[in-house]
């Protein structure tokens, strides 16, 4: 009876957990926000449609399962003890879950990175882009400048 | 007879307990099952000279580059007419449109040369940010 009891336990605990840890089985990031050369003085923005510089991520988990996705953005990029100030507006961020997924033309799109975004998984997981503009100063310090975003995907459970 | 029921029912009493404390600690974990990535936003700042000039600008002297990039910052939409004046007092004139960079070579800017900037098409009456990039070529 105890031997049942114990195995009984060991199946419950085990099957659901994996169930779990399956719904959000990975973000992989693709590609980083690359602005490229950037003068004193001149905004330069980089549109969360555009292939090769807005930053990308990928979800993959179970199809149909919701997550939530939250940003932590950087206000500033820096370069040893200069700053350049990083603006994220509130339609930044694009997202399609698609099969297909299409950076140009997104499911998703113009969504808020500031807030938590809800979004289900597709067949194909679920594609991120995210977009921003650099303002650098008229004095702009030369050299290289560089800022960290995180990005936190959380399962649901729906 | 009765031992046996009383141990049974003690048995399944502490297999419904943990059963709730499993789905309990199932149902946080699953909610918190979560992961994070991060990238690097990244860009690299040119060297480069502002200088300003109204739309009645003054002369502005460039000393001692080769080859530069003129970019041109300006409210309304008329464009910018530059004037470059050699040093034997012929003007060789450019238009360039706001926001876009226009590429000078050696040919055109000589070192000590001057040059003014002035708005060929009338819009406003505000003033002319003018960002010379040097390339250092």
């Amino acid at each position: 009876m105890r031997t049942l009891l114990l195995i009984s336990l060991c199946a419950l605990f085990l099957l659901p957990c994996g169930k779990a840890e399956a719904q959000v089985s990975g973000v992989t990031v693709i590609h980083n926000l690359t602005f490229g050369d950037v003068f004193p003085g001149i905004p330069k923005p980089v549109d969360e449609k555009t292939p090769g510089q807005a930053a990308e991520f990928s979800v993959t988990g179970v199809a149909g399962s919701e997550v939530q996705i939250d940003f932590t953005l950087p206000t500033y990029m820096n370069n040893v003890g200069y700053n350049m100030q990083l603006i994220f507006n509130t339609t930044d961020c694009s997202m399609d879950s698609s099969a297909a997924p299409d950076q140009t033309n997104p499911l998703y799109p113009d969504r808020n990175p500031w807030k938590a975004i809800v979004y289900g998984i597709g067949s194909g997981g679920i594609s991120i882009w995210l977009g921003g503009k650099t303002v650098p100063k008229l004095y702009q310090e030369q050299g290289s400048y560089s800022a960290d975003i995180v990005i936190t995907v959380t399962y649901l459970g729906t | 007879m009765l031992y046996l029921q009383k141990e049974k029912d003690t048995a399944m009493s502490i297999f419904f307990r943990l059963c709730c404390f499993l789905i309990i600690l199932l149902l946080v974990r699953s909610v918190s099952a979560q992961e994070s990535q991060s990238i690097r936003a990244t860009a690299h700042v040119i060297n480069s000279e502002m200088v300003k000039a109204s739309a009645e600008a003054s002369p502005l002297n460039i000393y001692g580059t080769d080859i530069f990039e003129v970019i041109v910052l300006k409210p309304g939409n008329g464009n910018i007419q530059l004037n470059i004046i050699g040093g034997d007092g012929k003007t060789e004139q450019q238009t360039i449109e706001p926001n876009k960079g226009y590429l000078y070579h050696k040919t055109l800017i000589d070192a000590g040369r001057k040059w003014k900037s002035q708005e060929s098409a009338v819009s406003d009456s505000s003033s002319t940010l003018v960002t010379i990039i040097y390339l250092d070529i």
